[in-house]
């Protein structure tokens, strides 16, 4: 039996093989992409933008990969390897990889855009994303070296994220990257006119033989809704990124459109202020959780295209995962521990949300209607998002929020940060001594299996603690014409997938 | 003439002055700021400090004021915070392609408007009459961020005669541009057109009721001669003044209109600028806007002499 499946394995290996070898992929062409706002900027180093992201790491290598289905993979780096203590990082790189302009790319290369990116100066939204750094050395022309001052489980994922992208030695004092940015990744810059489009072609020297099959790679931005999908339909653009929820179904059965898509790393919560009663009280928090009709909220706020969570934010696919089900609906449950709470008449609260996103103020409008048997008399305040910023993270001044957060890859990233007392991104002022210890634990130890354990443990701590009311992962797609061969959606919403993608005549 | 072209030009200074000050710092009192939009949820205090600082966030608001006016006054609109390119220099492109789309909508609003005015005074409480009047009604009624869905959903989408967004230069693409304009320039214009049709009805009746055309007719002057030269000519003048506040409405639209059509001009700009706290940005459109809106005023006033010889300024 045995024998056999193997024997099958390989047929279909080599049937898939020889289906590749038929429909070979042509070379060309102009794909054009509708993207949701415009670039700002193509410094990979400095840019924060998800508009520019997806330009940059078409334009650059970082010495790692991820995969689509996040997974550590090589890039610029051949190889690497990690000491035993966790410390020291070695990378091997590639040796025929050269920036566009033809220049080969070295480990002086490296140190330089990694130094670039730790240094305070620059201002870099990702300077503390490799960990506490000791140094960045280049032995030989061949090799980078890394070690840190303490052990920093997501290092490799961090330092395989698309923005921390390889740059020339000197290239930002000689030039402005932010404006003309070069790299050695599969498309080289040509030009950008603000607001209208962002153009890039083929590089020549790519590393990777054959790649990329397209002559140009166009990104425009379409800023409305219904505007990105008129263009992919009317075939003005040939793949569209962010197509609205609520679209989905229709553009599943078109003939004109296909989409790709899936479960990603966004998932959405209804955060509670834990500075100030009555959300200081957990018994508050526990009722609200189980006050709250994911199913329903996943149903009607967001047409069905999410995943309920019911045990803290890491996505089912990841291996951190945590499958307890603390977070239900339980009425009774929710009114009991209100009455304990001493609020059994119910209290008034505001969930203030950014009025842009439409998904999360149809969330708040739903959550306002759950809580309703509890008589708990919520006012949803959709706000303008700079105002809703200045509001929830600057001032701290809110009831609950209903907020999404965009995960990477390792869990630390859903983690760490949010839920760890005193924490930058804890705005919500969760504080839990056990839940700081695991957090610490999980981030320095670099075994994945202890690391699981870990992780699995703090989230069913969180969702029963209700640090959040936890609700859903969403689900993101992209559209494109028939013309468009090869494109594989990312969960992380990366659109490196580009490269491998060519267009039929 | 030239007396009091020069005193109007001088009027316009403290009005742009003023202009400045609010622009500033209204801007500037809207709750968060660009690092906090820029950083978004994902905020570090530390880099968000490191970048105040390195974007002169972290200055007094009065300073900043004085350093933007001065500069301003050297004819140098700073550089966008966001992406660090010269203003004056996107302003300049995006500032011609607002004026295509404005003039456009402007042009098809006339060639429309005051004929149908004009003939729905002749024919006034006729069905003609009701038509036109209602028509322009719903014109006046209609919001342009519906509309604007609606002709994508019909030209575009369903027809699919025209392409649903986008811009193309009309020196590279004349027909791709012109095919591009028409949807923007009927919706930018559909409003103007009712308000200027309702306008000209009005002011073509009231003085189609003065002494002046009774004479004129009575001395046997022909129907066509009373129209346009007596009638037509002394209605201009309101019709005139409501052309030129409606430019500045006209501006106020391309702000929806560009970002629904994808229309890289000055409108859509401010869109983008407000929602990422890009400040000078925000100042040099409003500042352009208001600019635009004084002078085509100014010009309003001065072409008042020009219809009506009676009006004279000393």
């Amino acid at each position: 039996m045995k024998v056999t499946a193997k024997w099958f394995g390989w047929g279909v290996a080599f049937g898939a093989l020889a289906v590749g070898m038929v429909s070979a992929q042509t070379k060309g062409g102009t794909l054009t992409v509708a993207q949701q706002a415009d670039v700002v900027g193509l410094d990979p180093h400095t840019v924060s933008a998800y508009s520019s992201a997806v330009v940059d790491e078409q334009i650059y290598d970082s010495l790692l990969a991820i995969t689509p289905k996040g997974d550590v993979t090589a890039s610029i780096a051949q190889k690497w390897a990690v000491s035993k203590d966790g410390l020291k990082y070695t990378f091997n790189l590639r040796k025929n990889v050269k920036f566009s302009d033809g220049k080969p790319l070295t480990s002086k290369d490296v140190v330089y855009s990694l130094m670039r990116i730790t240094d305070p100066k620059t201002a870099s939204p990702r300077q503390n994303d490799l960990g506490k750094v000791k140094s960045i050395t280049a032995p030989d022309a061949n090799t980078v070296s890394i070690v840190l001052e303490e052990t920093f489980a997501p290092f490799l994922t961090k330092i395989g994220g698309t923005l921390m992208g390889i740059m020339p030695e000197g290239y930002a004092e000689k030039s402005d990257p932010n404006k003309v940015p070069l790299g050695s990744g599969p498309f080289m810059f040509v030009n950008w006119t603000p607001d209208d489009n962002v153009t890039l072609k083929r590089n020549p020297y790519y590393w990777e033989s054959g790649k990329p099959y397209l002559d140009t790679l166009v990104f425009k931005p379409l800023k409305d809704d219904t505007a990105r999908i008129t263009n992919v339909e009317t075939g003005n653009v040939d793949l569209i990124m962010s197509v609205p929820q609520n679209e989905v179904d229709r553009l599943e059965t078109s003939t004109t459109v296909k989409l790709s898509g899936g479960p990603g790393t966004w998932y959405d919560y209804l955060g509670l202020n834990q500075s100030k009663a009555p959300f200081n009280n957990i018994k508050v928090r526990q009722a609200l959780s189980f006050a709250v009709n994911r199913d329903q909220i996943v149903k009607t706020a967001i047409f069905g295209k999410g995943t309920v969570i019911n045990c803290g934010p890491i996505p089912p696919k990841s291996w951190a995962f945590a499958s307890c089900k603390d977070q239900i609906t339980n009425l009774e449950k929710a009114k009991k521990l209100l009455a304990e709470a001493g609020l059994g008449a119910g209290f008034k609260m505001t969930i203030k949300v950014g009025a842009d996103y439409k998904s999360q103020v149809n969330i708040a409008q739903v959550i306002q209607a759950q809580l309703k048997p509890l008589k708990i008399d919520v006012t949803v305040a959709p706000m303008e998002w700079g105002a809703f910023l200045d509001d929830v993270v600057t001032k701290g001044n809110f009831d609950g929020v209903i907020l999404g957060w965009i995960g990477a890859v390792d869990p630390d990233d859903f983690l760490y940060y949010q839920f760890r007392t005193g924490e930058k991104f804890n705005f919500y002022k969760f504080s839990d001594k056990e839940v700081d210890s695991l957090l610490d634990q999980a981030r320095t130890s670099v075994d994945r299996g202890t690391r699981q354990v870990l992780y699995r443990k703090v989230q069913r701590l969180l969702a029963q603690k209700a640090a959040y009311v936890f609700l859903h992962i969403n689900e993101q797609y992209e559209a494109f014409g028939p013309q468009v061969q090869g494109y594989v959606h990312y969960a992380t919403g990366s659109m490196e997938s580009l490269k491998d993608v060519w267009l039929k005549n | 003439m030239l007396i009091y072209t020069f005193k109007r030009l001088l009027a316009v200074i403290p009005i742009l002055l003023g202009i400045t000050a609010v622009s500033y710092f209204l801007t500037r009192t809207i709750p968060g700021d660009l690092v906090a939009v820029m950083l978004g949820t994902n905020t570090d205090p530390e880099v968000a400090a490191q970048l105040r600082h390195k974007l002169n966030l972290d200055r007094p608001i009065l300073e900043g004021y004085v350093v933007w006016l001065g500069q301003l006054l050297r004819g140098n609109l700073g550089e966008s915070l966001r992406s660090g390119r010269p203003i004056g220099e996107d302003m300049g492109t995006r500032y011609g392609r607002t004026a295509q789309l404005t003039l456009a909508a402007m042009v098809l609003a006339l060639v429309t408007a005051i004929p149908l005015g004009i003939l729905a005074a002749l024919r006034r409480n006729r069905t003609v009459d009701q038509a036109i009047s209602s028509t322009a009604l719903l014109g006046v009624s209609t919001p342009d961020f519906w509309l604007a869905f609606l002709l994508i959903l019909v030209f575009a989408v369903w027809l699919r005669w025209l392409p649903p967004a986008g811009y193309a230069s009309p020196l590279e693409k004349p027909w791709l541009f012109l095919r591009l304009l028409l949807l923007p320039a009927l919706t930018l214009g559909f409003q103007v057109t009712g308000i200027l049709t309702r306008f000209t009805r009005s002011a073509m009746l009231e003085v189609l009721s003065q002494d002046f055309i009774r004479t004129a007719r009575s001395k046997g002057v022909g129907e066509r001669t009373v129209m346009y030269k007596h009638a037509l000519r002394n209605a201009l003048v309101p019709i005139t003044t409501v052309i030129g506040l409606n430019i500045g409405f006209l501006l106020g639209g391309t702000v929806i209109v560009e970002t629904i059509f994808g229309w890289p001009g000055v409108g859509s700009l401010a869109v983008t600028a407000i929602n990422q706290r890009d400040y000078p940005v925000v100042q040099a459109t409003v500042m352009l806007f208001a600019f635009t809106f004084v002078i085509v005023n100014l010009v309003v006033d001065l072409l008042y002499g020009v219809i009506d010889p009676r009006i004279r300024y000393g």
